[in-house]
């Protein structure tokens, strides 16, 4: 997991990405104008709680939006090449081949009536232009390099025959069939046991070694976070709250939301402390363009100012930023 | 595999004892002596009285059922009352007309359905699913006699391109058959296609809502592949089930088709046999027609097996 260089161009440079939902009250943001990017070999993660847009923001990368939602983007770059112009034919050239994504439920996302051979050999036809046998063997060695036991016989059960682990391992080889840059992996242990998790995450942090691939790991869980990724997005009501390195986010974080974040993580591992200081108040729910900051209503440092102007993201400290109007400048660790 | 079709087959033994008793019953509760109509209204008591004797009308009903029984296990169904030709011959007569029929029917029943339900899916809620849905509510409505008459009263009696009625001479070219075919597999199957265009919009709308198409769309796959592969295949399952049970009115539905268009088949030969209180030819066809049912309930479930590897393996996913 090593950080990108500063001076190369970053592998995904997403800016100005929006995604709404048309209604009658007026557009409803699910994402909005969020920039992140992901440089080659590096993992990122972007956090945040259900509804937050990380999911969504995921979606419109691959230019896979639900039906109905429209997405903008001043630029959606991919080795300095803005997808968000493409043609359809163009996107499908680069999904599963570029860009791969494995999913939050292995049972779901699997197709319980093909098998798991088939699902691997697919993507296999459609970007490598491998078949037959060759794709076959090719499938069984994908599936052998996620660890999965007696990968020549897995190639032909089907996903109901496997344990969570499992398909979500063969989920995984599906997604690096064709060898992508980036991976986006879009909360993969979520739906799995927690030994597993472990399990998964390990096996995610091998293969992007391995295969030299940049990782997007969109998570709630922070615990993830703390050991995988070298730099963080915080996201929270279709909003980019705060960036940064991992190490200096999570030793001293600038935004109020992310400091309660990681406020409940703490003290999960603290023993000391008796009971939970949850954040209060609910996440903002799917609606019009706010104004003001979406984290104003729950938050403890707000002042009037926060209610009245959105925050622009502005820099903490050195590769950093956090969307408030009350943070202040990070110093640099000692 | 092998053993499952085996146990099936034995299942049915015990279904079709069932269906005989009750469809011996049911014809001998019902009004009417065979020997007085064979006969007419002329004849003597006498006479009527020395033919009960010679259809072996004078038993009393527990000897009859063993009597049919037995013979009937030697594929001996007697004779019809009514023309005395062998009943066996009659009935498979008109069944291979009626399976003709059904077929016919059948098919173009799934290929419509199938295919109008998987276009209204994919143009959901523009003009394209609109005039589908419409049209399938109006034929879903229709009877389908109602449409056979129709279909007459056009390409019969207007356009004179179809024959009205029959099913042609015997050894007659394939073509000409089929002429005699069109209208009443048309007017038998569109009720069915309407039912199956519904069906496989509403799968076809559930398969393409589900995480794994996403999956297959973030491979990178053509439409057609993930529609094709990822959607239609998944869809099918519910919609075969539907079509399997639907078989059955299918059947039903060509006792009505068949007498609208004077088609030889089994549904018209039950009804005249009915009325002529035929008692061998309407258990014949009636437990012939329980046989093709279940025949159908088992090939439905061998399909789905086929579709569907959770079925096939016996094992439920989680």
């Amino acid at each position: 997991m090593t950080p990108s260089h500063p001076a190369e161009a970053p592998l995904l440079d997403v800016r100005g990405l929006s995604v709404a939902f048309p209604s009658p009250r007026g557009d409803l943001m699910a994402v909005d104008r969020v920039s992140l990017s992901v440089g080659r070999g590096e993992t990122v993660a972007l956090v945040g709680e259900s509804g937050s847009g990380k999911s969504m923001s995921a979606l419109a990368i691959m230019r896979l939006t639900p039906p109905g939602a429209r997405m903008s983007a001043d630029w959606l770059g991919l080795d300095g090449a803005d997808m968000s112009k493409l043609g359809e034919r163009e996107i499908r050239d680069i999904r599963g081949r570029r860009i791969a994504m494995v999913f939050q439920n292995p049972m779901s996302s699997l197709n319980a009536v093909l098998t798991i051979g088939r699902q691997i050999t697919e993507s296999l036809e459609r970007h490598m232009g491998l078949h037959g046998r060759i794709a076959r063997a090719r499938a069984i060695e994908l599936l052998a390099m996620v660890d999965v036991p007696a990968p020549g016989k897995l190639v032909d059960a089907y996903p109901h025959q496997l344990s969570g682990g499992m398909r979500q391992r063969a989920m995984i080889a599906m997604a690096l069939a064709a060898g992508p840059e980036l991976l986006i992996a879009d909360e993969p242990t979520t739906a799995l046991d927690v030994t597993i998790q472990a399990q998964i995450m390990e096996l995610l942090g091998r293969l992007q070694r391995e295969m030299r691939m940049a990782v997007l790991l969109i998570t709630h869980d922070l615990g993830v976070v703390a050991g995988v990724a070298n730099r963080v997005y915080v996201m929270y009501g279709g909003r980019m709250f705060e960036y940064g390195q991992v190490d200096d986010v999570f030793r001293d974080p600038a935004q109020p939301y992310t400091i309660g974040l990681l406020d409940t993580v703490r003290q999960l591992s603290d023993e000391s402390t008796e009971s939970l200081i949850p954040i209060p108040g609910q996440p903002p729910g799917l609606g019009p363009v706010l104004v003001g900051c979406a984290f104003a209503p729950r938050c403890r440092f707000v002042v009037d100012l926060c209610r009245e102007e959105t925050p622009p993201l502005r820099a903490m400290g050195r590769d950093r930023a956090a969307a408030c109007h009350v943070a202040e400048p990070r110093a640099e660790p000692a | 595999m092998g053993r499952y079709v085996l146990t099936r087959l034995l299942q049915f033994l015990p279904t079709l004892f069932i269906a005989s008793v009750v469809v011996f019953l049911v014809i001998q509760a019902s009004p009417g002596d065979p020997a007085r109509i064979k006969l007419g209204p002329e004849a003597t008591p006498e006479q009527v009285a020395i033919e009960r004797t010679r259809l072996g009308l004078d038993e009393p009903l527990p000897v009859r059922y063993v009597i049919w029984l037995s013979d009937a296990v030697r594929l001996d169904l007697g004779r019809s009352f009514q023309s005395n030709l062998p009943v066996t011959d009659v009935v498979f007569d008109a069944f291979g007309y009626t399976v003709r029929l059904a077929l016919a029917a059948g098919a173009i029943a799934t290929t419509l359905g199938i295919s109008a339900g998987i276009l209204a899916a994919l143009f959901r809620g523009r003009s394209l699913d609109i005039v589908i849905s419409t049209m399938s509510a109006v034929l879903l409505s229709l009877p389908s006699f109602v449409i056979g008459i129709v279909l007459i009263l056009v390409f019969a009696v207007n356009l004179r391109w179809l024959p009205s009625s029959g099913a042609g001479r015997t050894g007659q070219a394939l073509l000409d058959g089929l002429r005699y075919l069109i209208m009443p597999a048309v007017a038998l199957g569109l009720p069915f296609a309407a039912v199956l265009t519904r069906f496989m919009r509403a799968a076809m709308i559930e398969a393409l809502g589900q995480d794994h198409v996403l999956t297959a769309r973030a491979k990178g796959l053509k439409p057609v592949t993930v529609v094709g592969r990822h959607a239609v295949r998944n869809a099918l399952v519910p919609t075969i089930t539907i079509a399997g049970i639907s078989l059955g009115t299918l059947l039903a539905g060509a006792v009505v088709i068949e007498t609208v268009f004077s088609y030889p088949g089994l549904g018209r030969l039950i009804v005249g046999a009915i009325f002529n209180r035929d008692y061998p030819i309407v258990q014949a066809g009636l437990i012939l027609a329980a046989v093709v049912l279940l025949g159908m309930s088992l090939l439905v479930d061998l399909m789905y097996g086929i579709l569907d590897p959770r079925i096939r393996t016996g094992r439920s996913g989680s």
